[in-house]
């Protein structure tokens, strides 16, 4: 075989591992991206989804809130095991304040769990929302099925991504050529040059998202490396953790009472240590017996998962100690994981990380759309098969439905009576509701016209979101503009900016496609149909 | 600073741009001499670095070779929607 064909022959196997790997799982990719991208904003999202939470503006300092966040406690649990106050940061604006009971409640609860608003001192009474959180989680743990299931899914699915994004670099001959390339009105191929800049122009984040995905599950998917290196016994794997994720020592009753220290000393001592930081909580536990240890919490510096601890005597107010060190190996497994979750990206670069989640989405979508497409041009005037047809109808249940099912969840955040048994489960509920709509709409109208309504749909229930916002609460734009409270009138904006890009795909689609294609297409388009015939 | 880092960033893109015959066309609307697309690359490729090293000398090495990405990234898709709206116009 000359060299030529043996490349030939290599292109066109990986053109169809290509076109299959990224087709085969498309619908869980393009939810684990579109659901994954809102957890950049989950904060915010949540912050948005609770009206009732402050606004960010207050003077009082970090001690007074952590004083006030422990007098509640002190006066409702006083014989709790812990007392947690996490206090505001750039991303969240109450006090958050939990204990972990010794006894659990006649409910059968074993923590309480309330917010202070930091202005007054006032409990904050937060409506029960799902929030960014319930988006977030289900881009790896789904809904409506067993965790321990989901997480083995997504791996697979994630696998499937991974190689779909190594094939699609073999494939794509002209790389470089067409780098900055993207022809639009140009029928199927604006589709394969939107599919391929999505993905070409965002490759290291697409390759870093998709291999830190499956770093996180490692011992889960591939437990045979644990199991062989450190045996099956319970002991051995507690061994192996204890060695790679070093904790505090967990303090020990006495059963001696003693007067907890005033929290402003170590706060002082803990912002001296971190100078670029916010204090994110305070920690005590058993907190009023002699015991007691404090932990303080910073806010995530530089590439980590989570920040620094220093750890208090909790009766002495003396430092005991600092955030173990990590060995090697686990500090490189946190930075991948850190990249994946990006907490520590400011402002900046959280829109960034987002719209790559975006551009994510993007490639599954125009890659779903292009082979449509493909297999359409190729029909040349014969009938449209079935299967065709139903992939055709499900692209648009995929691609518009999911948006139109989040939108819904954002409605339903504020349409939903406050006081509502179960309202949390039933916003994610309203999701997927309307998402089956979308599938149902799909089949029961004409493609085109289907296309049309629903992206109109969409663009309504975005651009009248701020209204309906202003309708049922007072943190409206009006008032949110005004008082600066920046991420909820990021949240309406951001809202009525996806509107506007929806109007401008409507009007994209009420304008007649070229149905030729009158030159040859690249090298990946010219492989892909017949090596995935 | 996230916005110098970006403008740096998306200077080297153009520059980049700039070598290839097909997108100098439509971005500039010529099409550069061989001397030009050397000096083009080179440009670009100083850009780029200066870029990275804005973002690391402000955000320190892990973040700021992130944030350096997130510019790259983007600056290259501010020129290849750049590219693809001057080519709607002819």
């Amino acid at each position: 075989m000359s060299a030529n064909g043996f490349h030939g022959a290599f292109r066109q196997s990986m053109a169809w591992l290509h076109t299959w790997a990224g087709l085969v799982l498309s619908v869980l990719l393009y939810f684990i991206f579109v659901t994954g991208t809102f957890g950049y904003f989950n904060a915010e999202i949540d912050h948005w989804m609770q009206p009732e939470a402050p606004s960010p503006k207050h003077s009082v300092s970090t001690a007074a809130m952590a004083q006030m966040g422990f007098d509640y406690l002190q006066r409702e649990q006083p014989d709790a095991r812990r007392h947690f106050v996490g206090l505001p940061t750039e991303r969240g604006n109450a006090i958050r304040v939990f204990a972990n009971l010794s006894e659990p409640t006649p409910a059968g609860d074993t923590f309480i769990e309330a917010y202070i608003d930091p202005s007054s001192g006032q409990l904050v009474d937060v409506r029960a929302t799902g929030g960014g959180d319930a988006l977030y989680r289900m881009h790896y743990a789904l809904h409506y099925m067993p965790y321990e299931v989901a997480i083995y899914i997504v791996g697979v699915a994630t696998l499937f991504m991974l190689l779909a994004i190594l094939t699609g670099i073999v494939v794509h001959k002209k790389i470089f050529t067409d780098f900055f390339t993207l022809r639009l009105r140009k029928g199927q191929r604006s589709w394969l040059d939107g599919h391929n800049i999505s993905s070409v122009l965002a490759l290291p984040f697409m390759l870093m998202i998709t291999y830190s995905g499956l770093v996180f599950y490692t011992f889960e998917y591939s437990p045979g490396t644990m199991f062989l290196t450190m045996g099956v016994e319970q002991e051995a794997r507690d061994e192996m953790y204890g060695y790679l994720y070093p904790g505090f020592e967990q303090p020990k009753p006495t059963g001696e009472p003693a007067v907890m220290v005033d929290v402003q000393g170590p706060l002082s001592v803990a912002a001296s240590q971190w100078p670029n930081a916010e204090i994110r909580f305070v920690d005590i536990f058993l907190p009023g017996d002699s015991g007691a240890m404090m932990r303080i919490g910073s806010t995530v510096d530089g590439i980590a998962r989570g920040g620094s601890l220093l750890q208090f005597n909790a009766v002495s107010g003396q430092v005991m100690a600092q955030t173990p060190d990590m060995p090697a190996d686990a500090v490189f497994s946190q930075s991948v994981l850190a990249l994946h979750e990006g907490r520590f990206a400011n402002y900046g670069l959280r829109w960034l990380y987002f719209i790559s989640g975006l551009l994510g989405a993007a490639m599954v979508a125009t890659g779903l759309l292009l082979w449509a497409k493909k297999r359409r041009s190729s029909l040349r005037g014969q009938a449209v098969p079935r299967h065709l047809a139903f992939i055709e109808r499900t692209n648009l249940g995929i691609i518009v439905g999911l948006p139109l099912g989040v939108m819904t969840y954002f409605w339903a955040n504020r349409i939903l009576p406050v006081a509502m048994e179960g309202r949390a489960e039933w916003e994610l509920h309203c999701l997927f509701l309307a998402w089956a709509l979308s599938f149902a709409h799909a089949g029961a109208r004409e493609l085109r016209r289907a296309w049309r309504e629903q992206v109109a749909l969409l663009a309504a229930m975005c651009l009248l979101l701020p209204i309906l916002n202003a309708i049922t609460t007072d943190v409206h734009l009006g008032n949110t503009l005004v008082q600066g409270d920046w991420v909820r009138a990021g949240f309406d904006l951001t809202s009525m900016t996806f509107g506007l890009l929806c109007c401008l795909t409507w009007r994209y689609l009420t304008v007649p496609q070229p149905r030729t294609i009158k030159a040859p297409l690249t090298s990946q388009a010219a492989t892909a149909p017949k090596a995935s015939a | 600073m996230m916005m110098a880092g970006f403008v740096v960033a998306l200077g080297g893109m153009f520059c980049f741009a700039a070598s290839q015959k097909k997108q100098a066309l439509l971005i500039f609307g010529t099409s550069p001499v061989h001397g030009w697309r050397r000096l083009a690359i080179i440009g670009g490729t100083v850009l780029l670095g200066l870029s990275a090293w804005l973002g690391v000398s402000v955000y320190g090495f892990g973040v700021g070779l992130v944030t350096f990405f997130a510019w790259a990234c983007f600056a290259a898709w501010t020129v290849a929607l750049t590219a693809s709206w001057q080519r709607s116009k002819k």
